[in-house]
């Protein structure tokens, strides 16, 4: 369903509906997860941004704009890099998911902090809209 | 420049935000992996980013161009700034028609030059500004987006496709300079009139001598000169039949332009009256100059709608010269310029009217609509009825009939009137 959410969207050209089917992907992957540290985690997790790049080029893909066959180049290079840096990425987040360290406030308190600073940059870019010259 | 967030930016920090708040709280790192690429694409896609800079410039390579003729539009833009993808679209306004698509996608690097032609037909007569342009430009992996519109406007006049013309309305009466139109009355000239007996002061040269051998006394030849004219194209304005793109304005409009071209060809003087909702006119001239000064005049004629009654009395006395001829190119359609016109006719204006017909425009309908169509010709062809009745020449000329058609008719009835 969420792939036909997802597709639907795309079709539509409806830039703002794509993220919630990649939300309810994500919310039933960690409703499923269970014990010690999944290694198909970042299998899903380029999948959703793959997903996702896609997603939004189908979107910008406009019949009365004429592109340049090299931007289309351009832009599957691009998509293409992203995925990989991200694969780069969710090793490094798995390796170091797998070190043991002592948990204790200090890291959960870090942890909390990097999320509330992630989270007001996201209603600050939402909200941002500044004319430049 | 006004730079926003594209909606792909919100929604990649949602969802990395998402998940590690979701990791957080159910403790498992799995979901901190699920937000990592989403984190790694929006610091990349950030960081990458810097605000578009650059110039754009239009031209045209012509400025001038009749109807149906083909200009090119470019579009010249210069990078400061490394643009991932440029959206470029050229607003055209409704006359001109893009031959290509307007709408463009294209990558500019830093430093780079790009030139766009956009080839455009003239569909129309009138005056154009071109060149409002939009520009979306789009940061690497599209997190942000720039718009900015360009408004520097480029003229376009496109000069109405004349109809074709092969003789032209003779005036009732001529004027006392030199031209092409053969006078009534008899003096120098080469066209031949009648002989009568020779005078004290007649010239050796205008003997008829096969004449004055056969009379037994001097007979010479008269002849009548060769005089121009005034000519007043009358342009009604007040309202207008349209339909598809085509209209009775732009059919007067081209026949002005034909007949204003033709006469001042022949040397003789003419003025415009543009009589509608705005009231334009041109005194009557000749030469090269005036035939520029009335394609721009025909420019610039457009149906105002306007309640304001207006007859000829506020037209400048020196617009109408006595024993000018006073063409009409009117629909009919208004009873202002249906009773100017008439007017003028009392006043003793030398007067025909070319009546363009709306009814191509205006198809009958069914029902109640096809009788009030009835009852609406019926009442044109009682106003041609009025018109006749007081001695003026009018013929309907129809979209797709040679204006020579309607000009035929009303020379026929002017020869039929002088008998």
């Amino acid at each position: 369903v969420l792939t036909v959410v997802l597709g639907a969207a795309a079709a539509l050209r409806l830039a703002r509906a794509i993220p919630w089917p990649l939300f309810g992907v994500g919310a039933l992957y960690a409703a499923t997860a269970h014990g010690p540290l999944d290694g198909w985690s970042l299998a899903v997790g380029v999948a959703l941004l793959l997903a996702a790049e896609l997603a939004y080029a189908a979107v910008d893909v406009d019949a009365r704009l004429r592109q340049e066959p090299e931007l289309a180049r351009r832009s599957a290079a691009a998509v293409a890099s992203v995925v990989v840096a991200a694969v780069a990425a969710g090793f490094a987040v798995v390796l170091a998911a797998g070190v043991e360290i002592g948990a204790g406030l200090p890291l959960a308190t870090a942890g909390a902090v990097a999320a509330a600073g992630l989270l007001l940059l996201v209603l600050r870019l939402a909200t941002s809209s500044s004319p430049s010259s | 420049v006004s730079r926003s967030a594209a909606p792909k930016l919100a929604a990649y920090a949602g969802l990395a935000a998402a998940a590690l708040l979701a990791a957080l709280v159910l403790r498992r790192p799995e979901l901190v992996v699920l937000a990592a690429p989403f984190a790694l694409a929006l610091a990349g896609g950030l960081a990458l980013s810097e605000p578009p800079r650059m110039r754009a410039s239009l031209s045209l390579d012509r400025e001038r161009v009749l109807e149906r003729d083909e200009v090119v539009l470019t579009l010249e833009l210069e990078a400061e700034t490394p643009v991932a993808r440029l959206d470029v679209a050229l607003v055209v306004p409704p006359g001109v028609t893009p031959l290509e698509p307007p709408a463009r996608a294209l990558r500019l690097g830093r430093g780079e030059t790009r030139r766009i032609d956009l080839p455009l037909r003239a569909d129309r007569w009138g005056g154009y500004a071109l060149g409002r342009v939009a520009l979306r430009a789009r940061s690497p992996l599209g997190l942000l987006v720039a718009e900015r519109a360009v408004d520097e406007l480029v003229p376009l006049r496109v000069y109405p496709h004349e109809e074709e013309v092969r003789r032209l309305l003779a005036p009732r009466e001529t004027q006392l300079s030199a031209g092409n139109e053969v006078a009534r009355v008899k003096g120098d000239g080469i066209e031949f009139a009648d002989v009568r007996p020779f005078a004290p002061g007649d010239r050796i040269r205008r003997v008829n001598w096969r004449a004055s051998a056969r009379r037994g006394a001097l007979w010479v030849n008269e002849a009548h000169p060769e005089r121009n004219t005034d000519v007043v194209l009358f342009l009604d304005s007040f309202a207008e039949a349209r339909r598809e793109g085509r209209g009775t304005l732009d059919l007067a409009v081209r026949a002005a332009a034909a007949l204003a071209e033709r006469y001042l060809a022949r040397r003789d003087r003419v003025g415009l009256v543009g009589f509608g909702g705005v009231l334009r006119w041109l005194l009557p001239g000749m030469g090269r100059t005036q035939a520029y000064r009335i394609a721009d005049a025909l420019l610039d004629t457009e149906v105002v709608f306007s309640y304001a009654w207006k007859d000829v009395e506020i037209l400048p006395a020196r617009t109408l010269p006595p024993q000018a001829l006073v063409l009409a190119l009117s629909p009919l359609l208004d009873d202002r310029a249906v009773t100017a016109l008439l007017d003028l006719r009392a006043r003793g204006y030398d007067l025909a009217v070319v009546d363009v017909s709306p009814l191509p425009f205006a198809p009958p309908g069914h029902g109640r609509d096809e009788l009030g169509h009835r009852l609406w010709r019926l009442r044109r062809e009682a106003v041609r009825h009025r018109y006749l009745r007081a001695g003026v020449a009018v013929a309907e000329w129809h979209d797709g009939e040679p204006l020579q058609v309607p000009l035929e008719e009303v020379r026929s009835y002017r020869r039929r009137a002088s008998r």
